[in-house]
């Protein structure tokens, strides 16, 4: 069986309209659909992800099979071409007035009401075959009351983002994280290094393919790290073991926190905790286990056996390279995404080139097109979203100290 | 070692990618004694035996070097004995991404070709998951099935010789994502049900190089109940970053200024010379004052910033470089259509 939907989940519903909304389900509780009114949570617990239901206007729903599939009971006549159709705002005879009616006064479904809008189209039976889907499909994005459900992934969480304010995740796109991904080669079991500043999308994409014995540690520049936001959508970053973050000056000067160090070699003396109160203790505790994390994380940092550095961040790339390219292992990747190419390019041309601990550079951009997938009407779209960003890939290497001068 | 140990050290018998080119990866496998001829030099095994992955190797008498790599499917693609189109990096990065193919998903690929993508998607289910691969090639079969168990892929992917169009997809099942990478794909799409996750999404990807594949395989998914189908391509570049030599409007004023300093000067001489010529000829007696001599005339230096008629080398400070990228030239439009749909579960009854 595949996942199912579980009490108190969070899930991304996805609309005829092609906008989406993150509800959180709970047992006993109504979820609310803006204009589509709203359902009880019980009635899609329980349900595997990814089927889609349509919403009547008692909030009762019913599995249907696609979200603008519309049944054919087609009474209607068609064209061959377009020759007598002639372009006229009158030829719809219903008001806005009047669908609102339909649907507030009769309680028509969003089926009924389609039928009827096609009904009331004067000339109709002058359109094509093809014109007459498209015209179908647009009013069933219109006035179906639909939604599909999903778990909330690194692809969901890139398109919301994507909608809602892609500068949050620097415009970064499926292909483009997909080609990090592989680029970095991670892989279950991987220890990875990451400085994420489009909020935790690289982490999420990065755990979900390090299965449960991988790590990450991640490099954040505020004085704490904020992992919060993602558990509004049910990603939980804060407890997962595999994520330990770790502010850069802890990460490049761990010489400055000795005491924190030291204080993570052995466990507080329990003679010295229980003449302490609970609050205290629970406190001394709290932090032995934060500083064993600690610790946790400047050794692998000295280890300089990192599997991966992924990069997507705001900060200026090229002095953040340079130093983190010693706690890189031989022979694995450094993958730096960014939105422009002229951080990009700066990076190779000062860092990476000029570096011999640095091989294989290259800058390459990758980009989807997708096309309008229809049979017998097959072509690419007429408007493209572009701007899928750069990636900056090269491998670490270790130089030999005679032969490398002068040699790249 | 196989590909997914993330080893750190090499060893006797490990398959070592050694980097002679920019893009030039030669796959070999360690073994003491031996030695690598290259263009760039030998190489003896045993003097890569033991270093880190990452080292880099002088040639033996000096000449050369070469960097000693780890494999990743990445590599492996660049490298790999080419049996038949490969999926590229690109490609292959996205639909993984896509399919959402993750540690423990359970994948079929059909045909297996040249074991390029299988390499990736061992990498990424890992010995959790499952890949069910196959090939109707028997020879392109045998030798993907021999690469990926030496690579270590042997309790994670299961290879068989067959057509699937015809035969079928066993033993696979509790399949998450399909990747059917066949001349007709569609032949294919309406057996697979009956391998998926019973009560999962599942999701496919048709890797099809022409339109009229396409346009089947689109029909064939929407009569089998596929949603959310979407015909894509890929289409990745490379900047390559050049310096150029800053030549300003400044310098250009200058030099041309220059150039007519020299022909003013170049005149005045002419003219100088003729005086001293028709002096000569008027003046046959004694000769009065210095003898004509051309280097009293002035000579003007042309203005050359730009190191003109000398041979420099990009970078040279003695002139000011811009840094600029520029596509690579040669690119790959088009590799294939991908074509993606998904499978909803089958509807549990609904409570009322």
């Amino acid at each position: 069986m595949g996942a199912i939907i579980k009490p108190d989940a969070h899930l991304i519903l996805y609309l005829p309209s092609g906008n989406h909304k993150i509800v959180k389900v709970s047992p006993g509780r109504k979820v609310p659909l803006g204009k589509f009114g709203s359902f009880d949570a019980d009635q899609i617990l329980g349900h595997p992800f990814g089927l889609t239901y349509e919403i009547d206007n008692q909030g009762c729903l019913t599995v249907v099979d696609s979200l603008d599939s519309v049944v054919d009971e087609a009474t209607w006549t068609d064209s061959e071409d377009n020759r007598m159709l002639v372009d006229d705002p009158d030829s719809q005879k219903m008001t806005m007035d009047e669908i609102e009616t339909l649907k507030k006064d009769k309680q028509l479904t969003g089926q009924e009401i389609v039928a009827k809008v096609i009904e009331s189209h004067s000339a109709f039976n002058k359109k094509t075959a093809f014109s007459q889907e498209k015209y179908i499909q647009r009013k069933a994005q219109k006035f179906l009351k639909r939604f599909r459900t999903q778990s909330i992934g690194s692809n969901e969480l890139m398109e919301y983002y994507n909608a809602k304010d892609p500068a949050r995740i620097m415009d970064l796109r499926m292909e483009t994280l997909g080609l990090m991904l592989s680029l970095a080669n991670v892989q279950p079991g991987g220890t990875y290094l990451i400085v994420d500043g489009v909020s935790s999308l690289v982490v999420c994409a990065v755990l979900e393919r390090l299965g449960p014995e991988g790590q990450l540690v991640l490099l954040h520049e505020n004085e704490m790290v904020n992992l919060e936001p993602l558990q509004l959508m049910g990603i939980d970053l804060v407890s997962d073991p595999r994520v330990k973050p770790v502010s850069f000056l802890k990460f490049l000067h761990p010489e400055e926190f000795r005491a924190e160090l030291e204080f993570a070699t052995a466990p507080p003396p329990q003679e010295q905790l229980d003449q302490l109160k609970t609050s205290q203790r629970n406190r001394t505790l709290r932090r032995y286990r934060k500083a064993v994390q600690y610790k946790n994380i400047v050794d692998l940092r000295n280890s300089h056996s990192f599997d991966a550095l992924l990069i997507a961040t705001t900060l200026q790339v090229s002095g953040l390279v340079q130093a983190l390219i010693p706690f890189v292992h031989g022979s694995r990747s450094i993958v730096v995404y960014h939105p422009c190419k002229e951080p990009l390019v700066d990076l190779e041309e000062n860092i990476t080139r000029p570096d011999n601990r640095l091989i294989a550079t290259q800058i390459l951009e990758s980009a989807v097109r997708p096309y309008q997938s229809v049979p017998g009407r097959f072509h690419p779209h007429m408007s493209l979203e572009r701007g899928g960003g750069y990636i900056l890939h090269c491998l670490r290497a270790y130089p030999t100290a005679v032969q490398a001068q002068g040699r790249r | 070692m196989g590909f997914l140990d993330l080893p750190n050290v090499i060893s006797e018998g490990d398959l070592v990618m050694v980097r002679l080119g920019k893009s030039q990866f030669k796959p070999v496998t360690m073994q003491s004694g031996e030695t690598l001829h290259t263009r760039y030099g030998s190489y003896p095994h045993n003097d890569m035996i033991g270093k880190p992955y990452g080292s880099q190797i002088p040639a033996m008498g000096d000449k050369g070097f070469v960097h000693v790599l780890a494999p990743t499917p990445e590599l492996w693609t660049l490298s790999l004995p080419h049996r038949t189109q490969i999926v590229y990096t690109p490609d292959a990065s996205y639909i993984v991404q896509r399919l959402e193919i993750r540690p423990g998903s359970k994948v079929i690929e059909a045909g297996t070709g040249s074991g390029s993508f299988t390499h990736a998607l061992g990498r990424t289910v890992g010995t959790s998951g499952d890949v069910w691969t196959f090939e109707f090639h028997e020879v392109r079969w045998e030798a993907a099935k021999v690469e990926l168990e030496q690579h270590g892929y042997k309790d994670i992917v299961h290879s068989f010789y067959r057509d699937v169009c015809s035969d079928g997809f066993q033993p696979a099942s509790g399949v998450h994502a399909v990747f059917l990478d066949l001349p007709k794909p569609w032949l294919a799409i309406p057996s697979l049900p009956q391998y998926l996750e019973l009560g999962g999404i599942s999701r496919i990807c048709c890797f099809s190089p022409c339109v009229e594949q396409v346009i089947e395989t689109i029909k064939t998914l929407k009569e089998c109940s596929w949603t959310q189908i979407e015909t894509v391509e890929v289409s990745c570049r490379e900047w390559i970053v050049r310096k150029e030599m800053r030549r300003t409007l400044e310098d250009v004023l200058k030099r041309q200024e220059s150039f007519r300093e020299r022909r003013s000067a170049i005149q005045q001489r002419k003219r100088k010379l003729e005086e001293l010529e028709k002096q000569d000829d008027d003046d046959d007696s004694s000769v009065v004052g210095s003898p004509p001599n051309k280097d009293d005339i002035p000579y003007v230096d042309l203005y050359n910033p730009w190191g003109k008629g000398e041979r420099i080398v990009k970078g040279d400070d003695r002139f000011q470089w811009d840094i600029f990228s520029a596509g690579e030239r040669d690119i790959k439009s088009h590799t294939s259509f991908l074509t993606f749909a998904v499978l909803a579960p089958a509807p549990p009854k609904m409570k009322t």
